[in-house]
């Protein structure tokens, strides 16, 4: 295939994601992961239609990385908030914990059992492991927001469920600048792996300051974009050609002007509209990268890792009934509706394939995948049984596929103003 | 001044500037100094945000000054460039070319939508008078002037007189090729409404499309003193099949763009965006000139719908980033060894086409009868030169390689003269006559 039509279908992908953004949308089509549009990506890939082949992949990746880097940078604007309501600090906590563990789990199983299962690959033991950790740590915001919409469920556990969801889109990005400080270019090699690692996200917090120097300055709407374009695309710049993570850079730089500018609300509503329709040419490109051909150990280390997270997401559901009188009631089958990955693990999952030439790489993108892939059936699944359990979702009630007029009570987004400190955390 | 308007030109507001501008050379600086060997794809990532961000804080400061953004783009492009700090080094600026691509298509679409018939109605006699005159005399006049300093000319004084004539009569039509660009960049950044606004527009839009059909003409006219032969018709017939061909595209694309803007008008950036990097490729793989069909759509958006003045927002919206990276991109581009080397000659040739330009201009303005203020400054936006000719000027490298490259460098020497001079000129003329406006925040 022609790379100019390859953008231009890109762009028609992409044209078709910013359509898809509204409730209605939200309600009626498509899946939370974007899981569709990577099997589309699979399709046209080298191993089954071969449209899109390994060449023309390659000349495609500096896209990849400004995808991936600019969902990083979106969920870094809107870390701290479900919508227009901030995010308890407890709740943050224990999404953050539960990623960790979740993430630790995976990366535990693969790091022992490597010896093991595939002894060739020990020299990509951190590689493996590591990325194997970082694209089963998330949990997408998305699917708690489709389910709640999609059936009207109202209740402090939808509530905290979205707010562990989004706050663990931190932990993959961390591993991620982690994983990627491991391997500093020889520029580099002279600063020690903390520093390296501060580096990382030093860059996207200096470039944040800069943009919120900028931004504070009177600009137009058309100057902010560029603030925001152009710091963006310099933190993934400095942070790629330094060998460092330019996902986790831009997280940062998204993070800090998040936290820090007195402008948040208009910045996000500025560039959320670009969330999905940058999220749908990054699934297909990333659904053509997949190579399970190539990739090494695939059908042991696969199963493995999502074994490990399944277990592992048991034991939260477990912590969250101990420790939490409102889900208690779901039981301990509740973890499993955090099981879901989506746009910033795909991107971790991208970040990684891009950055590593070896073929232990397509492993970990093969596990990304396959998370992706079984998470969209079970979450949904899950977080359905939970809330019904739960009291906050009537288990006859019927999908809102199309938004009725006599529902005013339900907003965009599942954030309330009023919701801010309601909490029934476990911590 | 609104308070908003009062923050943005504060003191404060320039020191922050300056801090910031700062701060990012020595980031980029630090990070080529750690990893210098680093170069391709991912270097291209960190040359555009340092340009955008670069291009417009050196903008800020250099209007303190009085001086237009679009110096700011070209000083930023410069500095970071090759030949200075070696921050975005030569391959990079390669791989920025469908930035350069994408501008282009927007400049001639933008370009095409300010061209109202209620204006070229009321400065058409004005336009007509003066395309003729500086096309005209412009073209044979700076013809004549290259013969005569030829012999200073590196590459031609070993030429043939065939020849010299020939490679005389390429400069001329190129001499009188004017930058859209840097006109659609001083307008947009003054904002400025007036007489010699609505003649800038329309005579630098139409002489466009008088310098695409003069230089195809020159081509298939010079070819035979090149390499011998007559003139073949077959050259004239492709000439003629794409001005035609260009034309019919472009108002196919304007109905086609008008139609979307009446029944879905929603995301025209990835439109738009789509338009200039997918189908300039196309044009040119069926040998269309892409710049004549995106001027011929705005033209027929605006003028055959009522949807012009949207789709000149969403092309402002898109250039707005674009162009600070076209031109940083293109300063970045100047080639300054070889400006240093060719700049008397360069010079002398810049300040011929300058006398010539003012002097048609201001003839061609009494002729018409033109006002008071543009018999004054109506020369003002013709000196600049920019994306135009530099892409004409590669189109006669591989058209004439025996001589081309060396024809280039000199185009690139007076390019970069008239592209720091020129933008100058008309902000400063546009500022004298109380056509420029203060640039509102949003």
């Amino acid at each position: 295939m022609n790379a100019v039509l390859l953008l231009l279908g890109l762009l028609a992908l992409s044209y078709v994601g910013s359509m898809l953004r509204g409730d209605r949308a939200i309600r009626g089509l498509g899946l939370p992961s974007g899981a569709e549009y990577l099997c589309l990506g699979v399709a046209l890939g080298s191993h089954a239609l071969g449209i899109i082949g390994r060449p023309l992949l390659e000349s495609f990746e500096p896209l990849l990385v400004v995808a991936a880097s600019w969902i990083a940078f979106v969920a870094g604007l809107g870390y701290n908030r479900v919508g227009a309501r901030p995010i308890a600090a407890s709740r943050a906590v224990v999404g953050v914990l539960g990623a960790m563990l979740a993430g630790s789990a995976v990366f535990a199983a693969v790091y022992f059992a490597l010896p093991l299962l595939a002894p060739e690959l020990m020299s990509e033991r951190v590689l493996l492991a590591g990325g194997a950790g970082c694209v089963s740590a998330g949990t997408t915001r998305q699917a708690v927001r489709w389910v709640v919409q999609r059936y009207a469920a109202v209740g402090p556990l939808s509530d905290a469920l979205a707010d562990y969801a989004r706050a663990s889109a931190l932990v993959p990005v961390a591993g991620l600048g982690i994983l990627l400080a491991h391997y500093p270019v020889p520029g580099l090699a002279f600063i020690a792996f903390p520093g390296r690692v501060a580096l990382t996200f030093g860059v996207g917090g200096l470039l944040g300051l800069v943009a919120l120097a900028l931004l504070s300055r009177g600009v137009t709407r058309d100057e902010t974009w560029g603030v925001l374009v152009g710091t963006s695309l310099l933190s993934m710049g400095v942070a790629a050609r330094l060998g460092l993570s330019p996902l986790a850079a831009s997280f940062a730089l998204g993070l800090c002007i998040g936290v820090l500018s007195s402008r948040r609300a208009e910045l996000t509503s500025m560039v959320r509209p670009t969330e999905r329709a940058v999220l749908l040419p990054m699934a297909v490109l990333a659904g053509a990268l997949v190579d399970v051909v190539n990739a090494p150990r695939v059908l042991v280390l696969v199963p493995l890792a999502l074994a490990a997270r399944y277990a592992m997401e048991l034991v939260r559901g477990l912590w969250l009934c101990a420790g939490s009188s409102r889900a208690r009631p779901a039981g301990p089958l509740v973890g499993y509706a955090l099981v879901s990955t989506g746009d910033v693990t795909l991107a971790c999952a991208v970040s990684i394939a891009v950055a590593f030439e070896h073929p232990a790489a397509l492993t970990v993108l093969a596990i990304a995948a396959a998370g992706l892939l079984t998470g969209e059936v079970v979450a949904p699944l899950a977080l359905r049984r939970a809330l019904v359990r739960a009291g906050e979702l009537d288990l006859d009630a019927e999908p809102l596929w199309t938004p009725r007029p006599s529902d005013p009570g339900r907003s965009s987004d599942i954030g309330r103003p009023s919701d801010v400190g309601r909490s029934s955390d476990p911590a | 001044m609104s308070h908003a308007a009062a923050v943005r030109s504060g003191a404060a507001t320039r020191l922050v500037q300056a801090l910031s501008l700062g701060v990012l050379f020595l980031l980029v600086l630090g990070a080529t100094h750690l990893a210098p060997e680093v170069t391709g794809p991912l270097g291209t990532l960190s040359a555009v945000g340092f340009l955008l961000l670069a291009g417009t804080l050196a903008s800020e400061l250099l209007e303190t000054i009085g001086l237009p953004h679009l110096s700011g783009y070209l000083l930023a492009g410069i500095l970071a460039g090759p030949h200075v700090f070696h921050l975005v080094d030569h391959a990079t600026v390669e791989a920025l070319s469908p930035v350069n691509t994408l501008a282009l298509s927007l400049i001639a679409l933008g370009g095409g939508a300010e061209l109202r018939v209620a204006t070229l109605r009321a400065v058409g006699r004005s336009v007509a008078y003066g395309l003729f005159l500086q096309s005209a005399i412009g073209f044979i006049t700076l013809s004549g002037v290259f013969l005569l300093l030829s012999r200073f000319v590196p590459f031609a004084s070993g030429l043939p007189w065939p020849s010299l004539i020939a490679v005389a009569l390429l400069w001329g039509t190129l001499a009188v090729s004017r930058s859209p660009s840097a006109c659609l960049g001083v307008l947009s950044q003054t904002r400025a409404k007036g007489p010699l606004t609505s003649y800038s527009l329309a005579s630098i839009m139409s002489s466009d499309v008088v310098v695409v059909v003069l230089m195809a003409c020159v081509i298939v006219g010079v070819r035979p003193l090149m390499m011998g032969g007559g003139v073949s018709m077959s050259n004239l017939r492709v000439l003629g099949h794409e001005i035609v061909g260009s034309v019919a595209v472009g108002t196919s694309l304007g109905l086609a763009l008008a139609v979307y803007l009446r029944l879905v008008g929603k995301n025209l950036l990835l439109v738009l965006v789509a338009l200039g990097l997918g189908l300039t490729e196309f044009m040119r793989y069926v040998h269309i000139d892409p710049l004549l069909s995106f001027l011929t759509a705005g033209f027929i958006v605006q003028n055959l719908s009522a949807r012009g003045d949207e789709l000149l927002h969403a092309v402002e919206q898109a250039a707005s980033l674009v162009f600070i990276v076209f031109f940083a991109t293109a300063g970045a581009h100047l080639d300054l060894p070889l400006l240093a080397l060719l700049w008397p000659i360069a010079l002398a040739l810049c300040c011929a086409r300058a006398g010539v330009t003012v002097g048609t201009a201001i003839w061609g303005s009494r002729l018409a009868g033109d006002p008071a203020v543009i018999r004054r400054w109506g020369w003002s936006s013709l000196i600049s030169q920019a994306g135009l000719t530099l892409g004409l000027s590669v189109v006669i490298v591989r058209t004439f390689p025996e001589f081309g490259e060396g024809f280039r460098s000199l185009v690139i020497a007076t390019v970069a003269i008239n592209e720091m001079v020129g933008p100058i000129l008309f902000k400063y003329a546009l500022d004298r006559t109380g056509e420029s406006q203060n640039r509102a925040t949003h």
